[in-house]
Order: structure tokens, then sequence, then C-alpha cells
């Protein structure tokens, strides 16, 4: 296992969001890889997206303020097109709110946003805030299934991983 | 969209002084091939996608220090390669810690189950996009489950990260197949056995981070 550093591990929590907020904010600067996970199951077309329940964007925000340097951020729609700009909402295809996630992430770009959604896959970064986002592609799709490796230089380590789940859908 | 090799690259601050690095190294693994079979190791390793370095840094004293360490990173093509380019005695650069994460995402397992509860009209309406527009025929999941087990095992990353749609329909079906097929990599996994009681520091695989999407959910 890489990391190098003797750092002991402390926990690794999949559970809610708020019984490990208040953790991760009284946890030392650069002393672990964050990776915040945000569920986009939209299982509502009605919605569109409100699955965000009250409080998660806030809580996004509140986390990557904090901890934006080293977190990673994992979801699953797109939040930047193809060629850097921000998505816009497309009823039923998209996050409701995908303006205001965008918006989030380049005022608190974390190392990375990994996602999904879309098969082919596209590496993107918005030039004015450094943002970086990463769709790596459908890996099970004939004759383009992959998976991407990304290795990431860092003061944080990965043996000290916190994943906050801020994202919920209490209906499931 | 970023051509291959081109620079990827954000910023990371550490303590009050330094701004470091960011995403190191950035390649692709072929998971399936053409005719849907998986491909195998060590065909794996070949690259579609290899993105240099880019170190960011802002403080005047390490600005050298960044770029000498792009220089020397560009041309590394493994971990090892890397992490003795970094090891410059005295630099602060020895302490950087390698992450290395596998992203996967959209596997889209898929299985027809009319059986034991009335579909919803989503999902009759992905079977009929599945099973009569044949879209199944687009996805080798199985396959590409094996030879993601099989580059896991190999690469022995520190975090494995799923971006959502690990099924096509979102039924206990589709669930219960991916578990079977992904079985190896998720009981092997750090965060398995950390929710099993395990000591995590004495565990040996992978953190594994899987979050839902929308095939994931798939009733309304």
């Amino acid at each position: 296992m890489l990391g190098g550093g003797a750092v002991s591990p402390r926990y690794v929590t999949l559970g809610t969001a708020n019984s490990n907020l208040s953790e991760l904010n009284d946890a030392p600067c650069s002393a672990s890889l964050v990776a915040i996970t945000l569920e986009h199951c939209r299982p509502s077309w009605r919605s569109s997206g409100s699955h965000y329940v009250e409080g998660t964007r806030e809580r996004l925000e509140s986390i990557l303020s904090k901890h934006h340097t080293h977190a990673v951020v994992v979801g699953h729609y797109p939040v930047l097109e193809q060629d850097g700009a921000a998505l816009y909402e497309r009823f039923g295809r998209s996050l409701l709110d995908v303006r205001t996630l965008s918006r989030i992430l380049c005022k608190y770009p974390p190392i990375a946003y990994l996602c999904g959604h879309h098969h082919e896959g596209y590496i993107v970064k918005d030039t004015e805030s450094g943002f970086l986002h990463i769709n790596c592609g459908s890996s099970g799709k004939i004759g383009s299934g992959r998976a991407l490796e990304i290795m990431i230089g860092s003061h944080a380590a990965a043996n000290n991983l916190q994943v906050p789940e801020i994202g919920s859908y209490p209906h499931l | 969209m970023l051509p291959s090799g081109a620079d990827l690259h954000s910023t990371v601050r550490f303590g009050k002084e330094l701004i470091f690095v960011a995403t190191v190294n950035c390649r692709h693994y072929r998971l399936v091939g053409l005719q849907g079979k998986s491909l195998r190791w060590p065909h794996l390793l070949q690259r579609s996608l290899v993105s240099r370095t880019c170190l960011t840094l802002r403080c005047g004293n390490v600005h050298s220090l960044a770029a000498l360490a792009s220089d020397r990173l560009s041309g590394a093509s493994t971990l090892q390669e890397i992490r003795k380019s970094l090891y410059v005695a005295g630099s602060g650069l020895e302490k950087m810690k390698l992450i290395r994460l596998l992203h996967f995402t959209d596997i889209h397992f898929h299985s027809v189950s009319l059986a034991g509860h009335l579909p919803t009209w989503k999902e009759l309406l992905g079977y009929a996009n599945l099973y009569i527009a044949g879209r199944r025929k687009a996805f080798a999941a199985l396959e590409a489950a094996k030879a993601l087990c099989e580059l896991v095992q190999s690469l022995n990353p520190d975090v494995v990260i799923f971006s959502s749609d690990l099924t096509s329909t979102g039924t206990c079906e589709e669930f219960a197949t991916a578990y079977e097929h992904l079985r190896p990599l998720i009981e092997s996994s750090n965060t398995f056995e950390a929710a099993q009681g395990k000591n995590r520091s004495t565990a040996s695989g992978p953190f594994l981070i899987m979050v839902a999407g929308n095939h994931d959910g798939y009733t309304q």
C-alpha cells in the first residue's frame, strides 16, 4: 500500500453526513485525503434532482471551504460541458441544481471531481478556477470500456481517508 | 476537452505556505474489447491517455522545485519511476505521498426480472430500451467486472472509486449479479473489512467508494 507516512488510521465512515461532519471539521487540515460522495440517484423525473435534500449544498460548501485542497468529490452527473462551460439544466437529463453545484466546485475546487453518466468520458479543467473535472467514461461499454488510474501527489494520506456522504435520498 | 498528453492539475495547499501538487498521472486501462471480450493482462497496460504532471507552487523558493519535479515526472511512466523521480533530498518532495486512485463508472449490469413484483413504468421503459431497442448489446458488464477485479489486484490502488450506474434498471437481481461478479473487489476492500469490524490498519485491500446514480434508483 502506498502512502509512506506513519499516519495511523482514524476512521472511515460511510454514514450520513451529520454523523461525521463535526469530526471532519475538527480534523487537522491536510492530515488525510477527503473523498466527498454525492448521491445522484435522481429518482423522480418531475423533480429532476430534487433528492438534493435541504442543507446538502450548504454541507458541501462547508466541507469544501475547509478541505477542498485535499479532497476529491465523487458524483454521477457531470457538471461541466466538454468544452469546460458549466452545464445548463436539461429537463430530466441533468441535475436540477447543476449550476449551483458547479459554482460551489469552482469556488472551492477540489483536487478533482469524478463522475460518469456520459459514456464517452472526457476530462476538462475550468481555466479560471482550476477546477478539474474527470469523467472516465463507461467501464462496461463494448469497444471503449475502461477504468482510469489517477495518481495524486499530496501531503494528504490515503490511509487516513475520510468519506463524508453528504447527499442522501431518504425515500429509498 | 483536454487532448491526450495535456496537463492535468489542481492545487493543494499545505500548511500556510506551500500550495502543492495535483493529479500526478492519469491513464486509461481498457477493460472491454471490441467484441465484448475482456482484455487480458498485460494488454490492460496499454495506455490510451497519459498526462504529464503539472505542479503549481506559488512560493518563490519552491517555484523552481515545481519546475524540477514537473520535469522529472514528465518522462515517468510507472509509479516506481515517479516515486524515484520525486526523491530530491531536502526538497520536501520526498515527504509527499502518492495516492493511487482507480476510477470506474457506468458498468450497467442488466437482467430482466418480471417475476415477484409489478414493474413500474420506468422499469418497463428500461426493459424496452435494453431488450427491444437492443441497448444491452452495447455493454459487457460481466467481462468488465472480471477485468476490473484483475486490474485492481495488479495495480493495488489505495482507493477505488465507482461513480454510479452499477445496474441498468436498479432491480435486486441486477444488484445481486453485480455483487457476485465484483465480490473479489468488494470483499477484499478496506471499506468492507472495516464494516465487518476488522482492524482497518491490517486490511490489505483498497478503500472502495461507490455511489448511486440515476440507473441505480430506476423507479420513477
